[in-house]
């Protein structure tokens, strides 16, 4: 992810960070990509709360994972 | 002008005194002599109700600096005092306050560093924090320790600058020596101070005041490592440079407020001045009193009080000591292994490029609270003479009152 970084004058006041975390996208960042079997899937929800990333969810009444995290 | 009241009160009273007029949100403190009549008062105002302050009894002035961070994040007024090594144990937390950009205001009863230990004054303490990013007010008497900490909330929390202030006091020689004082009433500090601003910032829901609010919530320094702590150390170069502008301008407004006023720098018999010494704290009390002796005796002596140390304030000193032949500087500390103490070399690099500069020679003097008396000075300003008949200072950094 190469972007141009903000200079001193443009950065927030007090260190704050000049985006929020929801805003980085670290899924690159991982050398293996989770994916389901929904055939053997019984929906127990142990994989979402187990995420450290809090990168699976269920809107879909399945696991589905936000691959950008 | 509002109608004053004068009392009587020595440093550390005048200090609480006043911090009893600001009524702070937070203080959170821990004793240490001489800093220990600061929280002793203070504790009795919040014990009679004179004050609405949370008052923190922590267990050590690491916890006190933390304290006080934590409860300015929050958006609150915090204060605390210490001195020496209760300092010194505050350190990674200075830090912390400034980089953070927590308007703190802490009093500093000034004492020497252990070992061997000792309680009296010098400014080994506040000198060594000269880097934390602390903006730094030397008072002469009791009465600039009193307007110093009414002062300090609006320089600290000016939004040029939100930057945390020590008010540095010397032990004994101000903190326990009674003196008449001229104090504001309580509705006139109150109307000079008003209510702590915000600057606003970009929180993770929007625009908010930066404090801590769960209804508003931000992040304030997380982890920051080689791609942008650089940037935010320039954030703090940058205010300290807003704040040498602030520190007149409030000034001004607390002249208007109390008839008092008191700058950067004071000089003194400085028009005409052959020889000048220049030096921070009580000390320059007594400097005052020799230059009129030498004054009476047709010797062109003056001086300069550093009131504000940082800001470092550059162009102000190039442009009142460039016509001096001879600046002595007074150091009421010593950096170990350093050219000389930290005043002289400062003062040296501020002039290392001027066309006009004085020959500039270092005094160490004072450390551990050794007596400075009229005499001690009188010699100084004769080692000042000596360098302006020759033409230049053999030798540099020279120490004052020791026994050789």
């Amino acid at each position: 992810m190469k972007e141009a970084k903000p200079g001193w004058r443009e950065l927030p006041f007090g260190a704050v960070p000049y985006k929020s975390s929801l805003e980085y996208h670290t899924g690159d960042w991982g050398v293996e990509r989770p994916e389901f079997d929904l055939e053997k899937c019984t929906r127990c929800t142990l994989c979402h709360f187990y995420c450290p990333e809090g990168a699976i969810g269920f809107e879909a009444g399945h696991p589905e994972v936000d691959l950008r995290y | 002008m509002s109608s004053q009241r004068l009392l009587g009160l020595n440093g550390d009273e005048a200090a609480a005194y006043a911090i009893k007029q600001v009524n702070p949100d937070v203080v959170a403190a821990y004793p240490i002599t001489p800093q220990t009549i600061i929280v002793e008062r203070f504790s009795e105002y919040v014990a009679d109700g004179l004050v609405d302050t949370e008052f923190v009894a922590v267990e050590s002035e690491h916890s006190a600096m933390s304290c006080c961070i934590g409860a300015a994040a929050a958006g609150a007024r915090a204060f605390t005092a210490t001195a020496a090594n209760g300092l010194a144990l505050m350190w990674e937390m200075l830090y912390i306050a400034a980089s953070l950009r927590l308007p703190i205001v802490m009093a500093v009863a000034n004492r020497a560093l252990s070992a061997p230990i000792n309680i009296h004054n010098d400014h080994s303490d506040s000198m060594g924090a000269r880097d934390s990013g602390w903006i730094q007010i030397y008072c002469e008497n009791s009465q600039e320790v009193y307007d110093a900490c009414i002062e300090a909330w609006r320089i600290g929390e000016h939004l040029d600058v939100q930057l945390p202030v020590m008010v540095c006091l010397d032990g004994f020689t101000l903190s326990h020596t009674m003196e008449n004082v001229l104090t504001l009433s309580d509705e006139a500090v109150r109307d000079f101070i008003g209510e702590r601003p915000y600057i606003k910032v970009q929180g993770h829901l929007g625009e908010a005041e930066f404090r801590l609010d769960p209804e508003k919530p931000l992040t304030m320094g997380p982890l920051d490592l080689y791609d942008f702590y650089f940037e935010h150390k320039m954030h703090q170069v940058e205010a300290m440079r807003r704040a040498l502008k602030a520190i007149p301008e409030i000034d001004e407004e607390y002249r208007e407020v109390s008839g008092r006023s008191y700058r950067l720098l004071h000089p003194y018999m400085m028009e005409d001045a052959e020889v000048a010494l220049i030096g921070l704290g009580s000390t320059m009390g007594t400097v005052r009193h020799v230059v009129d002796r030498l004054r009476k005796r047709g010797v062109k002596a003056g001086m300069v009080k550093m009131r504000v140390f940082r800001p470092f304030p550059t162009e102000e000193l190039q442009e009142l000591l460039k016509d001096v032949e001879v600046v002595g500087v007074l150091d009421k500390a010593m950096s170990f292994g350093a050219p000389g103490g930290p005043l002289y070399e400062e003062l040296r690099a501020v002039f290392y490029d001027a066309d006009e500069r004085p020959l500039i020679v270092d005094y160490v003097y004072g450390l551990g609270g050794r007596d400075t008396p009229p005499n001690l000075i009188e010699e100084a300003y004769e080692g000042l003479l000596e360098v302006k008949r020759r033409g230049e200072a053999v030798e540099k950094v020279r120490f004052l009152g020791v026994r050789w």
